[in-house]
């Protein structure tokens, strides 16, 4: 298996996504998710107490114990697992592409194509607003992708830049039929 | 084949559906007034007649039926359509008016249907396909046959960009025509999968036994157990082997003759653009297939019409909005070489047998390991606390994880992809057969993953998403998945192919 030779074209040089540099999230991202993390557990640890309080037959010792104990667990798994898939996670914006990758348990890289692109959009919760972040997706007919944990700027730089290669592609398109050539290395100066 | 186009002009005015409609809109809206109303509606037909107020339920019924038919007549009078300036115009409503208009150009497809109540009077509802997500709501319910195969006509020509004029003949090429005769229809609903409907019938079974004995009293729900008791102690297996047998006939016979009237007289027509579809007994279904709109091809067959060379050919198929209701076209063809002569207009060299690579015999053990066995784990806990009775419960479970592990093995062991110069095809199956053909340029995005155990073992996963539907290879090798997403992206950014 590993001498595949299913080549869909014979071209020595296909660019590659090993060895590409991804952009860091911003720091700030990360406390956007701790403070997410002080939401989430406390609540949850109040709907626990309030279950166990009003509902007499879960008032077990032992079903309280292992409850407190998947508690602490999930609240442990949440803090390290956070930490660990934001120093994973970061973004590629290449010429014809832009690519994600995420995830900690599963890491995972997502690749769309600009000339898939329906449309692009800027969003920023509450707490993105605060720390000048936003997120940006790329639509597609099939699966959307969103880059999270990026400054404002840099989200309108990469929406202009996926905008022109979009108008790019579709003036290639209706001038000729030539296969197009293309070169992967030069990364644009988005950062 | 050749057909005489009418004329546009007949189309610029507005026009209302036919009359013969009003009985179909009627009781449409009675439906949408029972929906909105059922609560109130059950409340008062539940409690019955009154002392303090005789007439109630009667003024309900009166006042329902009243409020019907002037919501009907509203309906009929203020839904005009038309077509002018190249655009299909829809106006409907009263209180809130609403305009609709579609470019004829983005009109990909017309859809014709029947269902007993038009074929009564004979009409037909219309509805369009057409690349903007509107198009969901764009229909005319009643139109009469002859008007709606003139209006079907009219917005196809009109999409290809071919003016259709007075007296006009546009010549039309037809090919192939695939059609099953009623033998193979009743070979087709007898050799479906009728599990599901046999299972919801056998809880339903069980489900009326137990309500029934709620609504005895005490008294006699005890004279029912006990005689019940005796009556299984006597002759349990029988009782149990004859309400098995029963509920099996029964749901063979309601599952087989519900694809009966489906797939009644179907025919499938080549033509110009792809395929013209049309099927059903009581509902009489016509439906389009423009071949450049299918994402993804996928021909199957179950075990026993893999015996029968009888196999299905789904083909998914979207517009350009992914918002818009994806649709998937399911194809039946009595034989494989038909099959695959189909599934070539897609993708050339469709595969009529297992061929390919295989992936790694780790994807089981892990599958088994973090799904199977956890899933099986808490089966026999919750069985355990309902039924008391550990052995029971861990026999279930047992026999649950046992047959989920030899589906995983199978699974693994006859799985392959290959990657050709066009695109993608993959093989799947445990019992039954099934092949997915993907052309390269229907990819919309590409993603890979690895988990900790994929890292430490130089695997990966590999997704293919399209605007119908997703592929997924599952634990390659990672630098096989690596180089077939290379180029695969490379095949899609440097090439400027169409994907719709």
């Amino acid at each position: 298996m590993q001498n595949f030779s299913n080549a869909l074209v014979v071209i020595e040089d296909v660019p590659t996504i090993e060895g590409i540099s991804y952009q860091p999230l911003q720091p700030a991202y990360l406390k956007i998710q701790r403070i997410w993390f002080f939401i989430l557990m406390p609540s949850l640890a109040v709907a626990l107490f309030l279950g166990f309080y009003f509902i007499e037959k879960i008032q077990i010792l032992g079903v309280m114990a292992g409850v407190s104990l998947a508690y602490v667990l999930l609240a442990l798994v949440y803090w390290v697992g956070e930490g660990l898939s934001f120093r994973h996670s970061g973004y590629a914006v290449r010429e014809h592409d832009i690519l994600f990758r995420s995830g900690w348990w599963v890491r995972s890289t997502q690749l769309v194509p600009f000339n898939r692109v329906q449309h692009v959009s800027i969003e920023a919760g509450m707490f993105e607003r605060r720390f000048g972040l936003a997120s940006i997706s790329v639509y597609t007919a099939g699966q959307d992708l969103t880059v999270h944990g990026i400054t404002r700027e840099t989200a309108e730089k990469i929406k202009e830049f996926v905008g022109k290669q979009i108008k790019n592609k579709e003036t290639i398109e209706e001038d000729t039929t030539d296969i197009e050539t293309k070169d992967n290395t030069d990364e644009p100066e988005i950062a | 084949m050749s057909l005489k186009l009418h004329n546009l002009q007949e189309w610029e005015t507005p026009q209302r559906q036919s009359p013969a409609g009003l009985f179909i809109l009627f009781i449409r809206t009675c439906w949408e007034i029972i929906k909105q109303f059922w609560i109130v509606l059950l409340y008062y037909v539940l409690r019955g007649r009154q002392e303090n107020q005789p007439f109630a339920t009667e003024w309900l019924f009166w006042g329902f039926f009243g409020l019907s038919i002037v919501i009907t007549v509203i309906k009929f009078w203020f839904y005009k359509f038309q077509i002018k300036d190249d655009h299909l115009h829809i106006h409907s409503g009263w209180w809130k008016r609403k305009h609709l208009s579609i470019p004829l150009a983005s009109i990909q497809s017309v859809q014709i249907e029947q269902g007993v109540w038009q074929q009564l009077f004979r009409i037909a509802k219309v509805s369009f396909d057409s690349t903007g997500s509107e198009s969901v709501e764009a229909k005319i319910d009643a139109l009469s046959l002859k008007k709606a195969e003139a209006l079907k006509q009219i917005l196809l020509q009109e999409s290809e960009g071919e003016l259709a004029t007075a007296g006009e003949t546009i010549s039309k090429p037809e090919r192939k025509t695939y059609r099953l005769n009623d033998l193979d229809t009743l070979k087709l609903s007898l050799s479906a999968n009728h599990f599901r409907a046999f299972f919801v019938l056998l809880v339903f079974t069980f489900k009326f036994f137990d309500d029934a004995g709620k609504m005895l009293d005490a008294d006699q729900r005890e004279a029912m157990e006990a005689y019940t008791d005796q009556a299984i102690n006597a002759l349990s297996w029988v009782f149990f082997v004859g309400v098995f047998l029963v509920v099996a006939f029964i749901s063979v016979a309601v599952s087989a003759f519900r694809i009966f009237l489906e797939y009644y007289n179907f025919t499938m027509t080549e033509t110009d653009k792809g395929w013209r579809v049309s099927h059903g007994l009581l509902t009489q279904k016509q439906k389009v297939i423009t071949r450049s709109k299918i994402q993804l091809v996928t021909y199957r067959a179950n075990w026993l019409r893999g015996l029968l060379d009888f196999w299905f050919i789904d083909m998914s198929i979207t517009g350009q909005d992914k918002l818009k209701r994806q649709a998937q076209i399911n194809v039946p063809i009595t034989n494989l070489v038909d099959v695959q002569q189909l599934a070539e207009q897609y993708l050339p060299q469709a595969p009529v047998r297992e061929q390919g690579e295989r992936i790694s015999p780790a994807y089981w053990g892990r599958k088994a390991l973090f799904l199977s066995l956890p899933v099986s784990l808490l089966l026999w806990g919750v069985l355990y606390l309902i039924s008391g009775e550990l052995l029971i419960a861990l026999a279930v479970a047992g026999v649950v994880l046992a047959y989920w592990l030899v589906h995983l093995v199978v699974w693994r062991s006859k799985f392959r992809w290959l990657a050709q110069e066009e695109g993608l095809t993959v093989f799947k199956g445990v019992w039954g057969k099934s092949y997915t053909l993907l052309q390269w340029q229907k990819i919309q995005d590409v993603s890979l993953s690895q988990t900790i155990y994929q890292r430490q073992k130089r695997l990966a996963t590999l997704k293919f998403s399209t605007a119908g539907g997703e592929i997924t290879l599952p634990y390659l090798p990672l630098a096989t998945a690596e180089m077939l997403l290379n180029q695969t992206l490379y095949r899609i950014e440097s090439r400027q192919e169409a994907w719709l």
